[in-house]
């Protein structure tokens, strides 16, 4: 009984002893899930939290940015005049980019990498005024047609600059210029010129002011036209960048308004080959004295009627022709100016003058220290001491007689103020005038053919003279090509090299390894 | 220290020494150089910039050439049981991790670099190209793009090798993987209006061509940097787990 007792007992104590490792399996396998839970959810949430760390990151890098061009060509950076717009910008400005990538890659992407340094700068300026959208005419829809109906788009290639119920539309022809010419095959026409900066800024300049800039030209004296569209002696070129720039272009004939029109900024007169009437000369003569501005452009050899008028504000219309360093033997290029406001951006670009005439100005004028009612003369441009101004214009080639010619340097173009007075209760403006000894300056053959800095000179002086010097005249930039040169062969050859070259060496490279090994 | 630079040196020679890293040298070498020149060739006369075609055609390719370098890193050493080996010596999961990804990324950038160096002998053979009209800050910022860029994709591949023990299953996962973060930025373009500067701030590509241009950023340093040391860290923690689990 005891014995039986035993092995009932022992029974079952081996019982539970069989019970116990499946239950301990079980146990097992749990715990290891668990485990294994529990670590993937400590992995899974440190890597979260250092995902929400590196996203703060991110967002603050987003907020707070720098940029940098350190590129040779500096394509896209910003002149100091856009800075100074974008920074000195008191109302919002917007910019609605509206242009598709399908049309014209490159416009696109020019005008694209443009605006982001135009979006750097909005950035960095405190309160920031300026907000930039690109809207994809093909993805952005719902939005496209929102926008195409507020502002009554007709093109899908516009950026629509708008401030204070203002709009300035910029038309993609506007912002990249290219060649136009006859071709026999099909190949895409030949970039000329991005003029990018000069656009979206002078559409940022337009639209902040409260009233744009009249600039009347002058006719009626022989006076190179601004409806004339003449490849050489138009002005039509030169209207288009005045345009452009956000001015109002008009003609003017004094004999018939009896004056200077109330709404005119500027008055230019073009190159006149004919003498003013003495009526006209007065006109001009009372609107000088009552703080005009005046552009005057004049070429040797002609007598405008303007002569004394001129001697008045401290400038002589000199006789002689201008010559100097010159590239066809009938031009004078000018590389270093006076220091004046005009000329500031113009260090290192040349200007060239066809043949100019002499304007020297009066002793009193250029006296340093010139009283506030009197007339200050400042030279802008003039040849070097190696040219001189020739008293014979039809010595060819011009050769320094001391007895009739002046050793240079002499002038070819001034500024003049007169009667800027400031104080604490008020400022009354000044009168201002450049005078320049070329017709031809800025007329369309000259803007096609000479060097690039007339428009950014003539530009300038009318900037100047309507007070406008926040925003004087940026340049195109010019896209640089790529250019191989090389014939067929050399191409083939090249491509060998560097397709074919670069990869045997790696052959031979791993070829020593192998049998380096083998050994 | 002394870990890691072992680790590294160990990759590094590891690879060299392998003959799959010659034939994709040579195979890189080639087909980069090839698109390069067709590129050239293709916008010959226009105004695109050498150092956008030379970095898109390197870029282009090292994204293959990504895939089957990382492809090994862990997924060979989890099929052949090394890793467990690995994981008792000395060494910290940490030292492991950048050891294994430093190696890869010197291997990288050293097939890389005479690929830059095509743009070189193109300027050397081509009279219309001279080293003086090469735009050299272009390409510095090139190079500074690529290096990012190849260390943020090279980080994704680890991440994946990490995760599986099948080598053509971590190539192919880390070639979609690196393409997917490479049309990042043109996929969320596509969304309508709402993402606003987001698919800007993401775009690889429109890195690599604003890098390529000279033109730098510090937004999208800082994007690559913190993405990589994300994936590190997440190797990281996920190779640590393998010791819990």
């Amino acid at each position: 009984m005891a014995h039986d007792e035993q092995y009932e007992d022992a029974d079952e104590e081996t019982d539970a002893v069989a019970a116990d490792p499946a239950e301990d399996g079980n146990r097992s396998i749990w715990k290891q899930r668990g485990r294994r839970f529990a670590t993937g959810l400590n992995v899974s949430v440190s890597v979260l939290l250092a995902a929400m760390l590196a996203l703060m990151v991110n967002y603050i890098a987003y907020r707070y940015y720098a940029r940098w061009d350190v590129s040779a060509s500096h394509f896209y950076r910003l002149s100091d005049r856009s800075r100074s717009l974008i920074a000195s910008l008191k109302t919002d400005v917007e910019v609605l980019v509206f242009l598709r990538k399908g049309y014209d890659r490159d416009l696109y992407d020019d005008s694209r990498n443009l605006l982001k340094e135009y979006d750097y700068e909005a950035a960095r300026a405190k309160p920031q005024r300026l907000h930039i959208e690109f809207v994809d005419p093909d993805r952005d829809l719902a939005r496209t047609r929102d926008l195409k109906q507020k502002y009554e788009i007709t093109d899908d290639n516009v950026v629509i600059v708008s401030s204070g119920g203002r709009t300035k539309f910029v038309e993609a022809k506007e912002i990249m210029e290219y060649e136009r010419r006859l071709t026999l095959n099909a190949r895409p026409p030949r970039k000329i010129a991005f003029h990018g900066e000069q656009v979206f800024s002078s559409a940022i300049q337009s639209v902040i002011q409260e009233r744009r800039p009249v600039v009347y030209f002058l006719t009626g004296h022989g006076e190179r036209s601004i409806q004339d569209f003449n490849e050489q002696s138009g002005y039509s070129g030169i209207a288009r960048d005045l345009r452009r720039d956000n001015m109002d272009v008009r003609t003017l004939q004094l004999a018939e308004r009896r004056g200077m029109p109330e709404d005119g900024s500027v008055l230019i007169i073009p190159g006149p080959t004919r003498r003013l009437s003495s009526a006209e000369v007065d006109m001009v003569a009372r609107y000088l004295d009552k703080s005009g501005r005046l552009l005057l452009l004049v070429d040797p050899g002609v007598v405008t009627g303007l002569e004394r008028l001129m001697e008045d504000w401290g400038v002589r219309l000199g006789r002689h022709t201008v010559v100097g360093y010159t590239y066809t033997g009938r031009d004078l290029i000018v590389l270093e100016y006076g220091h004046h406001a005009i000329t500031r951006n113009l260090a290192g670009i040349a200007c060239s003058f066809t043949q100019p005439r002499l304007i020297e100005s009066t002793a009193a004028a250029t006296a340093p220290r010139a009283a506030p009612d009197q007339p200050r003369v400042s030279i802008l441009a003039a040849n070097t001491a190696e040219g001189w101004a020739e008293a014979d214009p039809n010595q060819n080639p011009p050769r320094y007689d001391p007895a009739v010619d002046k050793r240079g340097p002499v002038p070819v173009a001034v500024a003049v103020e007169k009667g800027l007075v400031k104080s604490i209760d008020m400022e009354l403006k000044p009168t201002r005038l450049v005078v320049m000894g070329d017709g031809y300056f800025v007329s369309n053959g000259s803007l096609a053919s000479a060097v690039g800095g007339n428009v950014d000179f003539f530009m300038n002086a009318v900037n100047w003279l309507t007070e406008r010097e926040v925003l004087l005249s940026v340049g195109p930039r010019i896209p640089g090509e790529l250019r191989l040169n090389m014939t067929s062969r050399e191409a083939r050859r090249a491509t060998a090299i560097i397709v074919g070259g670069f990869a045997a060496a790696a052959a031979a490279l791993g070829f020593l390894v192998w049998m380096s090994r083998r050994r | 220290m002394r870990n890691f630079l072992t680790l590294w040196r160990r990759e590094l020679t590891s690879t060299f020494l392998s003959p799959i890293a010659y034939v994709t040298l040579v195979v890189f070498l080639a087909v980069s150089g090839g698109t390069f020149m067709m590129g050239v060739f293709n916008n010959a006369g226009r105004s695109q910039p050498l150092s956008n075609l030379l970095f898109a055609s390197i870029i282009l390719w090292m994204t293959l050439l990504i895939s089957v370098v990382s492809m090994r890193l862990f997924a060979e050493e989890k099929r052949t049981g090394t890793l467990e080996t690995l994981m008792t010596a000395p060494v910290t999961e940490t030292q492991v991790v950048l050891g294994k990804y430093a190696g890869a990324l010197a291997f990288l950038l050293i097939v890389a670099a005479p690929a830059v160096g095509q743009v070189g002998v193109l300027a050397y053979l081509s009279p219309g190209i001279t080293l003086e009209t090469l735009d050299l800050g272009a390409l510095a910022g090139g190079c500074a793009i690529l290096v990012l860029v190849i260390g943020f994709f090279t980080a994704i591949g680890l991440l994946v090798s990490l995760m599986t023990r099948n080598q053509i299953v971590a190539a192919v996962c880390t070639f979609c993987a690196v393409w997917l973060a490479l049309l990042a930025g043109h996929i969320l373009s596509a969304i309508p209006a709402g993402t606003g500067r987001i698919p800007d701030y993401l775009s690889v590509v429109g890195h690599i061509e604003d890098f390529s241009r000279g033109q730098l950023d510090t937004r999208p340093v800082v994007l690559y940097v913190t993405g990589t040391a994300l994936l590190l860290y997440a190797s990281v923690r996920v190779l640590e787990s393998r010791r819990w689990k």
